[in-house]
């Protein structure tokens, strides 16, 4: 065999930053459906993060001097920490999840695309932590669109609302409280299988983790004598974990049997979660353990391969 | 039986989108014309096959023509001759380094302008020939793989007749970029490639005949389709099908052709001939055997496609020998200024440092020029990608860190050895990693170091083979003297067509 240097000499237009610019598509309606719901103080809120997060990203990369490929996904990790908060959540807040994000997860893993975890769910949950109390303060969409005070002060003290009260529809449109971007299921499938045609995620991922999820929320239900899977399917925000969180190539295998394994593994941990708790740790928790536990998922399923082949070599 | 409707693939991962079809992308658009130049200059190296040097046999200032033996095989080495593809001087005979490697004397012929022919290159009058004088035909002329392996085909045949193959695979899967010289070859040259095949099947010994293809390639289909039924008269006895396969890189190579076909996993040494008793041809190599038959014309030119990323395409047949910087000069639009112009397809190909006094060999199937670009990379995102593009089943991301830290008994243990070099992991690669870069050469000193030292007379693999070449040898000259190509009667009436 001879030895090639520097082969091939094109390379595959499917780049990170072809990645980037399709989840930042993909997550756009998402985002327009927030300023439509939230008003103004979300598109501040996704707009100061997102270049938040850019900012601290171009000078962490600088001062360590790495030259890299640009992509969006400065601007899509930032969108996605603001999509991830309450409506009313004060700017000091939200760049205190940027901060932690872009600079703590991203950088300490050695840059953009080797991140063990989305930097935008690191930042996240460093916010649950930090403040909780923020994480109680849902409005009500399509009331107060200019209303900013809470960029500054926060919440005014909003009350948790009894999602039963709520006919499907308005469920599916996204038209009940919650986070800024995680309510309406009908955009956030619509980014999902927008990802899946650009071939940027798999349809079997996806599938085998909501599969999964419903089968489980079944037997729960049949157990209890309940039928709250369809609701907990739309409103906990599982729908926009799959398609945001799991999609991530970084953290979580995107191709063949493994990946799905560990889509019913993120499906799985979902389902213990929703005894236990709602909100954002439904979204963030599973999500995180699963793509921590990935790299020895990753390690474990090469030595099995190599180890069956071995063996099956050896029996031939 | 393999033919049928049935469309056969190498596994390639679980819902694979196949990334690596080229065929169809409208800027891999193939061009179908062909144009024929003549160089002024040409470089001959002695060693443009897989096996070891020739000696040259022409001194300088020495008038040659076109198809004279320039450089001669050792007697009982892997190697074949090599024959000029111009008239002119030889004005000198000095070392030369091809882009892989290869250090080898060169003869640097001046052409002449008159295109004289040898007089030894005249159509046979008589083709009705056995299968010994097919192979002394074939070796005299210089044929190997045009495929790109470079494999001597009078040893290629040899093991498949010592091995009992029963069938004869024609290898009509080019799948790279831009490359379309067996295309091109099918298209223009169809009775000589259904002819070559079943003269190389006469000299295997089998008369099974499987056309490997893709479905999307109608035209070359019905090409060969018609080309059967105009040569069937000419031969009896040989059973021709056609098998379909997917369009998708690397289908062509012949580990790849063992697992789509049969199943099998080849490993590293083992070969189609043995496991799956089937000898693969590629179809340009299987039309330069005809033309050597039926013209005796040994290999003095091929087909070349040559192509660069703004859409410009040529193919031309070109004498071998050519300097890459004649070929550019030649055709139309190509501009090589700071262009990065790479020996062969832009997936395998080599980066040629010197177009000016590197020739095309006879494996050389395509020039393209590329774009230089800033070579800027991210880390790995584990993506999972090249894993799902590798078609040996790799792990090319973990292979590539474990070799980078040094950790060669890890990369062991997942067989790192295996990688064949085809560039599909870092083509897919987001992140542009040069992973086949690091793995194929660490492959490559693997094998190389462990498992298959060289000896003096080529790849000790195939040893058996060339010590039956050598006695082959003395054989079919001597059938040749006494009978004049008329032992056998595989063809009739190929002198009327």
């Amino acid at each position: 065999m001879i030895v090639r240097q520097g082969a091939p000499y094109i390379k595959t237009e499917r780049n990170l930053t072809y990645i980037s610019t399709v989840r930042l598509l993909a997550l756009f309606p998402v985002i327009v459906a927030s300023v439509v719901f939230y008003g103004l103080r979300a598109l501040i809120l996704v707009a100061f993060c997102a270049a938040m997060f850019f900012i601290l990203d171009e000078i962490c990369t600088a001062v360590r001097h790495m030259h890299q490929p640009r992509d969006l996904s400065s601007f899509f990790n930032g969108a996605l920490i603001a999509l991830l908060l309450p409506p009313d959540t004060p700017l000091y807040i939200a760049f205190t999840g940027v901060l932690f994000g872009s600079v703590i997860i991203r950088q300490l893993s050695g840059g953009r695309g080797s991140e063990f975890i989305l930097p935008a769910a690191g930042g996240r949950i460093f916010i649950r932590i930090l403040f909780p109390v923020n994480e109680t303060a849902f409005a009500m969409p399509a009331e107060d669109r200019f209303y900013l005070r809470s960029l500054i002060f926060g919440s005014e003290g909003f009350e948790g609302v009894d999602l039963t009260r709520f006919h499907i529809s308005e469920l599916i449109v996204g038209k009940y409280p919650s986070f800024i971007g995680v309510s309406c299921a009908m955009l956030i499938v619509a980014g999902l299988i927008y990802m899946i045609w650009k071939k940027t995620f798999r349809f079997y991922v996806p599938l085998a983790y909501i599969v999964a999820l419903v089968i489980l929320l079944i037997i729960k239900d049949s157990v209890n004598g309940t039928s709250d899977a369809f609701v907990f399917i739309l409103t906990s925000g599982v729908l926009f974990q799959v398609a945001f969180l799991i999609s991530d190539e970084g953290s979580f295998l995107a191709f063949g049997p493994m990946a799905m394994l560990e889509a019913v593994m993120c499906a799985a941990l979902t389902f213990l979660m929703s005894f236990k708790t709602n909100g954002i740790d439904v979204i963030l928790v599973p999500y995180i353990l699963t793509a921590v536990l990935t790299g020895v998922i990753r390690y474990a399923g090469t030595i099995m391969k190599a180890y069956t082949e071995d063996k099956l070599r050896a029996e031939s | 039986m393999l033919a049928g409707r049935h469309v056969y693939s190498f596994y390639k991962g679980f819902g694979s989108d196949n990334d690596l079809d080229f065929s169809k992308r409208s800027s891999f658009d193939r061009d179908v014309m062909l144009e024929r130049i003549y160089p002024r200059r040409i470089i001959l190296p002695m060693r443009q096959h897989y096996g070891v040097n020739c000696v040259p046999v022409v001194k300088v200032g020495e008038q040659v023509t076109i198809g004279q033996c320039i450089g001669a095989p050792t007697p009982g080495t892997m190697a074949v001759p090599v024959h000029s593809g111009i008239s002119g001087t030889v004005k000198d005979i000095k070392p030369i380094v091809l882009p892989d490697g290869v250090r080898c004397d060169a003869v640097f012929i001046e052409g002449d302008r008159k295109r004289t022919y040898h007089p030894s290159v005249r159509p046979r009058n008589n083709v009705n020939i056995s299968a010994p004088s097919v192979m002394g035909i074939i070796r005299d002329a210089g044929i190997v793989g045009l495929g790109g392996e470079g494999i001597p085909t009078v040893v290629k045949v040899n093991r498949a007749k010592r091995l009992k193959v029963k069938e004869l695979l024609i290898n009509c899967l080019q799948s790279e970029p831009y490359a379309a010289s067996d295309y091109l070859t099918i298209s223009e040259y169809a009775d000589y490639v259904i002819m070559g095949a079943v003269a190389l099947a006469g000299a295997c010994g089998v008369h099974v005949i499987n056309i490997l293809i893709s479905k999307d390639h109608k035209y070359e289909i019905s090409t060969l389709r018609n080309a059967m039924e105009r040569t069937s008269t000419q031969y009896s006895g040989y059973v021709f099908n056609f098998v379909y396969l997917k369009q998708r890189f690397p289908q062509g190579y012949y580990r790849m052709v063992a697992k789509a076909l049969y199943d099998v996993n080849l490993e590293e040494g083992e070969c189609l001939e043995d496991i799956c008793k089937a000898v693969m041809f590629n179809c340009s190599t299987i039309y330069a055997c005809w033309n050597a038959i039926a013209e005796s014309m040994p290999l003095v030119s091929r087909v070349i496609s040559i192509s660069t990323e703004d859409g410009i395409k040529h193919n031309v047949v070109a004498p071998i020998g050519t300097p890459v910087s004649e070929l550019f000069e030649n055709v139309n639009g190509i501009s090589s200024t700071s262009k990065r112009i790479i020996w062969g397809n832009c997936l395998t190909g080599i980066e040629l440092p010197d177009p000016d006094n590197t020739p095309i060999i006879k494996t050389t199937s395509g020039i393209c020029v590329i774009t230089r670009q800033e070579d800027l990379r991210a880390p790995c995102s584990l993506c999972g990608r090249c894993q799902d593009a590798c078609p040996m089943s790799l792990e090319p991301n973990m292979l590539y860190s474990l070799i980078g830290a040094g950790r060669e008994k890890a990369a062991d243990k997942i067989h790192a050895d295996r990688c064949i070099g085809c560039g599909a992991c870092s083509y897919v690669c987001p992140s542009y990693l040069n992973l086949a870069t690091v793995i194929s050469e660490y492959a490559s000193q693997k094998r190389k170091a462990v498992r298959f030292p060289y000896s003096s007379v080529g790849d000790r693999r195939w040893l058996d083979d060339i010590t039956l070449l050598s006695a082959d040898s003395v054989k079919v000259s001597e059938s040749m003297k006494k009978t004049d190509d008329t032992l056998t009667l595989p063809f009739e009436g190929w002198e009327n067509r």
